[in-house]
């Protein structure tokens, strides 16, 4: 079925929609709907129906929601920049591409909650059994330090709403992605291809062994569920030159801290803590007074 | 009233509100977390202190129809205990959404929901107290003696109650209580008796119907437990309800032992820890527990062992003596043997983990008995000091901080002192602090380690630790015989195989640039920003050289960070609540851990207003609510100091003898059943002496001052000397301690109400008095835990030494003829 029944006014909407976006040049997209060319109330009435997730929503609901966006879209170039010098346009595009509504439900209720989004207050919205839509800030912060690139592969084990797993699939060339608790992986699962989004692949399981199946590994894998240590088996399906993302704390705070593991040319293990959700960067010595000396 | 048993309805009234609170408090700790159970005890304190008020506004009319109230109350009590609970675990408040500001608001819409539902029942509960005084104003000292022994007894029968039943339906058993208070109350008064008794007993059936039909109580899904619970093939293999927490065994794929490997594991060709099961208590995991074995096959296979943090002690001393402190469900003890220990104590003082690794659960294999080991539930303390021969290693699990509340007592300076003691030479101590939200921990942890070999007699600390770490832990390992060369080259290989960092050793040059290979910038809490610099960077090795040579360090600005001592044993009280400002500021990167003072000064803001609120009362009473000659504000000090200083009292000793006994469960229950009881016998007593109260009310202050006084100055060396005591003989010199002390507290109160009663004018005083006593009991509890957490228990009980001396002093005087 196409997604793409455009009308003239639909048209016109989108338009002043995304009139106020910034031109993002990126090559080798991924299939699918994406905001912005033909996303109308019946392609978001029609995909949240064919995910499972049936619901109503008034045109003029439909369009305050997308009205919104522009000024989110902002919120999440300025943060970017003031955290990390500069807003990957690829993670710019991705954020225009991603219908964010249709992520807001409530899966243990089964309650959509498409009018809450693009919130000019952004926060954390609770989906039911334990996960959590993180705030579209600290979404944007943790997708720019992943630093995803055409042609890479991810893996993401925890996948909540599946919304860091679509954003990723508009930049790389294939998503994987687990959840290990079942009735909300299930539903998720459902939800990427009614957006035709045929890069994103999931399953319900342990992540603990990550995805063996895919040959040669991940660039990027995210763990939204560690213990004490990040499994070994994960270390061992990260590429060479690839990254492993652990954010930690608790889903709803303003954020989280994020650890970034990369392997070296010898295979060992480095990691980084990145606070810049919660702290801003100051150059220059923090020490204010002079370091004692050893005992000799 | 008729008879003395005439007040057993008051008696039952009493044990079910004790217990209704219990209940809810066990229910805030399972399915949310224990922290909020404060704001129930704030809620059940606010709810007696507004039932004061009113009953002082409008005493006269209470009177009149007190006896017809006295019928119909456990009537409503029933019906409001039970809206109570159903509301409340109904309420969807989200605690982890209060730490950011964005979500704050709702929560308090959720919080304000609390007091709706639960003020009702609470207040009514104090309104039937406070009447039963008014109308047996006679026998004030009987009336509170059933009170208080009702509230102990219901207290011990709720914690019994709690070995069976789950603590999510404790409330439908002490509905029971209250139809049976209704059901007495209502004998012997005729039709309005009867219908009293008709209605107490329809609501009864009504109620537990419901709470039996409709269960909407459950985990917050985000706990740690609730994950694990929902995940494919996820079986609970056992579930056992105790007064320590509700234990559950769980069989899921999630489940490994939490140790931290290092990241180059794969490299190294070393495998991870195998699936286990979890053991959680109240929701949170608190052990990994080995599966049945197949086969020949060993319980537990500990072949990552080399690849875990805690590895290097034994490399660094092979062939050792060990002292395991927390056996992490039986896993440290294998992993010990495989590290080459040769002869190991594994201490695990938590009964249940005790019983789990000695005897199994729920299925689970105990660990087998060996040559040279022993496993012993006494404290790591004990261990140390008793054993006949020295240790070479010991060595503190890395879960065992948070596996219980009192394990904390096992990291203070004291502590380290006793285990340097029985270290061997050459042996070391070995300390794990995770740093995965807050790094400050570990310089405290330095902190407290530095004190501890200044104590023990080392000039110069820094020649005697060493400090590596993983990206989320640290470990610090603490040598009375220093670090050689070759040992420190031994723990720099050890630490670049597994890309460990080594943050300090002696002789470190702070300024030589090393590889770092987990990259921790240095923040400021203060300010909000993060150095950038190129290249990875150690923010504990930047520290660690101020902290271990005794000067100021820079995150010292921000955070608490002198040393863990018996007096102020909280770990997570980092928190300078002086700052407060700058804490709000930074909410939301606070540690789960840390948000309990903030929630203390939340309640005692709270308190405050209602304590300022019930002495505003005589503004609106007029002078139906003055005693004379001056004597108002005498009696209006007198009961506020009594209500302040009880409960510094019950919170002093509950964390002493949770301490002591190694169990808080333990603890409060024998401290609060005991001061409850024994106080009532000695209020029960106070109606022997009214007739010479002043001399009374003078004995019974220098009692409570003396023997506050005398656990002043030897409590703790009486602990520390009988500690090897069996855990009977120590229950029991529990009670013997709080005993004494008891029987004089409970004098006071009632002796003063009789003395205002006994003044013109002093009946319309009374729920004045018992207001006001409960307001000053809701300040009460957090200001003690605030003063705890930032001063010391030490300073608790001074602080209920000075409150009683105030007492004493303003006791109200002999109205004149």
């Amino acid at each position: 079925m196409s997604l793409h029944s455009l009308s003239r006014r639909s048209l016109i909407a989108t338009g002043l929609a995304t009139a106020s976006l910034p031109l993002f040049s990126i090559t080798g997209r991924a299939a699918g709907v994406n905001v912005g060319a033909g996303w109308t109330r019946q392609a978001f009435l029609d995909a949240m129906a064919q995910s499972g997730r049936p619901l109503d929503l008034s045109e003029s609901a439909f369009q305050a929601i997308q009205a919104r966006r522009p000024a989110a879209l902002k919120r999440i170039e300025s943060y970017l920049k003031e955290r990390l010098g500069s807003a990957d346009p690829a993670v710019m595009q991705a954020f225009a591409e991603v219908p964010r509504e249709y992520y807001h439900y409530m899966y243990e209720g089964h309650q959509a909650m498409p009018s809450v989004a693009y919130e000019a207050e952004p926060k954390p919205w609770a989906l039911g059994y334990g996960s959590a839509l993180s705030d579209y800030l600290g979404q944007a912060y943790m997708t720019q330090v992943a630093k995803p690139k055409p042609g890479d592969v991810t893996l993401e084990i925890g996948t909540g709403s599946g919304f860091q797993s679509s954003l990723l699939s508009r930049i790389v060339a294939k998503s994987y992605s687990i959840e290990i608790i079942e009735p909300l992986g299930k539903a998720v699962g459902k939800i990427f291809a009614p957006l035709g989004y045929d890069n994103v692949q999931s399953r319900v399981g342990d992540g603990y062994y990550g995805w063996p199946e895919v040959e040669g590994g991940f660039d990027i894998i995210i763990i939204t569920c560690a213990a004490q240590y990040a499994p070994p088996e994960l270390f061992k399906q990260l590429k060479p030159g690839g990254r492993a993302l652990i954010p930690i704390g608790q889903p709803f705070k303003r954020g989280q801290f994020l650890y970034v593991y990369t392997k070296d040319a010898d295979g060992k293990i480095h990691s980084r803590k990145d606070v810049g959700v919660f702290f801003i960067p100051m150059t220059g010595t923090m020490m204010k007074t002079p370091a004692p000396t050893a005992t000799p | 009233m008729k008879s003395r048993f005439a007040l057993l309805p008051l008696f039952l009234v009493s044990a079910a509100t004790v217990g209704f609170e219990i209940a809810l408090t066990r229910y805030f700790a399972v399915a949310k977390w224990s922290e909020y159970g404060y704001w129930v005890i704030s809620i059940v304190l606010a709810g007696f202190a507004f039932s004061g008020v009113v009953m002082a506004l409008a005493r006269d009319w209470f009177a009149r129809h007190g006896r017809t109230l006295l019928i119909w109350l456990p009537t409503a009590l029933i019906i409001t205990a039970a809206i109570g609970n159903q509301m409340v675990a109904s309420n969807p408040f989200n605690p982890l959404q209060l730490q950011n500001p964005a979500t704050f608001n709702d929560q308090l819409w959720n919080i304000g929901g609390y007091y709706a539902v639960l003020l009702p029942f609470f207040f009514l509960t104090g309104l039937y107290i406070s009447l039963s005084f008014v109308l047996n104003d006679r026998i004030i000292g009987h009336v509170y003696g059933w009170d208080l022994t009702g509230a102990g007894l219901g207290a011990l029968a709720v914690l019994g109650l709690m070995t069976i039943v789950h603590p999510f339906d404790l409330a439908a058993w002490l509905l029971p209580v209250l139809a049976l208070a209704g059901l007495l109350g209502g004998l012997g008064n005729g039709t309005h008796g009867r219908a009293g008794l008709l209605a107490a007993l329809l609501a009864l059936g009504g109620t537990e119907a419901w709470l039996a039909l409709d269960r909407p109580a459950a985990f917050n899904d985000f706990k740690a437990i609730y994950a694990p619970l929902h995940v494919p093939e996820s079986k609970t293999l056992a579930q056992i309800p105790s007064p320590r927490g509700l234990f559950m065994l769980l069989n899921d794929f999630t489940e490994r032992v939490d140790t931290d490997l290092t990241n180059n594991a794969g490299e190294l060709g070393i495998p991870g820890p195998a699936p286990s099961l979890g053991l959680y208590r109240d929701g949170n995991r608190i052990a990994a527990l080995p599966k049945p074995p197949v086969g020949d096959a060993p319980a537990i296979d500990a072949s990552y062992a080399p690849a875990t943090l805690a590895a290097l002690p034994y490399s660094l001393r092979p062939l050792s003596r060990v002292l395991l402190i927390g056996t992490s469900g039986g896993y440290r003890i294998a992993e010990a043997r495989k590290l080459g220990a040769v002869v190991i104590h594994a201490v695990e003082p938590d009964a249940m983990l005790y019983r789990a690794v000695t005897e199994g659960l729920g299925g689970t294999p105990h660990y087998p008995a060996q040559r040279n080991l022993r496993i012993s539930p006494i404290s790591p303390v004990l261990a140390a000091e008793r054993q006949s021969y020295y240790f070479d290693i010991i060595d503190i699990a890395g879960d065992f901080l948070d596996s219980a509340e009192t394990n904390t007592n096992a990291l203070t300076s004291a502590a380290m002192v006793t285990y340097l003691r029985g270290l061997s030479v050459g042996g070391m101590l070995s300390i794990p602090v995770s740093i995965r939200e807050f790094p400050a921990y570990a310089l405290r942890v330095m902190a407290t380690a530095r004190t501890a070999l200044r104590t023990f007699g080392i000039k110069d600390p820094r020649d005697h630790v060493l400090v590596y770490r993983s990206a989320w832990n640290v470990r610090i390992l603490v040598a009375p015989g220093g670090f050689s060369k070759a040992r420190i080259a031994q723990a720099k290989a050890f630490c670049d195989q597994r890309s460990f960092d080594l943050s300090y050793f002696p002789g470190m040059d702070p300024g030589e640039k090393r590889e770092v290979f987990n990259d921790l910038p240095a923040v400021s809490f203060q300010d909000g920003q993060v150095t950038s610099q190129d290249g990875a960077h150690d923010a504990i090795a930047d520290e660690a050289i101020y902290v271990l040579g005794g000067q100021t360090s820079p995150s010292a600005e921000a955070f608490n960070l002198s040393p863990i001592t018996a007096d102020r044993p909280a770990f997570y009280a980092l928190l300078r609540l002086g700052q407060l400002g700058i804490i709000l500021k930074r909410l939301e990167i606070l540690p789960q851990a840390e948000i309990a003072p903030l929630v203390n000064l939340a309640v005692l803001a709270q308190a405050i207003v209602i304590a300022l609120l019930v002495l505003a009362i005589p503004l609106l009473g007029g002078k139906r609510l003055r005693l004379p000659g001056g004597g108002t504000a005498r009696a209006v000090l007198f009961f506020s100091a009594l209500g302040l200083g009880f409960l510094f009292f019950e919170i002093y000793l509950i964390e002493r003898a949770s301490a002591y006994l190694s169990d808080r469960t333990a603890g409060f229950a024998l401290v609060l059943t005991s001061m409850l009881i024994f106080s009532g016998l000695g209020s029960m007593a106070s109606s022997r002496l009214e007739a010479r109260a002043d001399h009374a009310m003078r004995l019974a202050g220098l009692l409570v001052l003396v023997w506050g006084g005398l656990m002043w100055l030897w409590l703790p060396s009486a602990m520390h000397y009988t500690l090897g005591w069996s855990y009977t003989a120590r229950a029991i010199a529990v009670v013997l301690a709080v005993a004494p002390g008891s029987l004089a507290l409970g004098l006071p109160f009632p002796l003063g109400l009789s003395r205002t009663v006994s003044a013109r004018g002093g009946a319309g005083f009374l729920p004045w008095a018992w207001g006001l006593n409960g307001a000053f009991s809701v300040v009460s509890t957090p200001l003690a835990n605030l003063i705890a957490l930032t001063e010391g228990f030490s300073w608790v009980l001074l602080s209920a030494l000075l409150v009683y001396a105030v007492a004493i002093v303003s006791f109200p005087r002999q109205p004149r003829p």
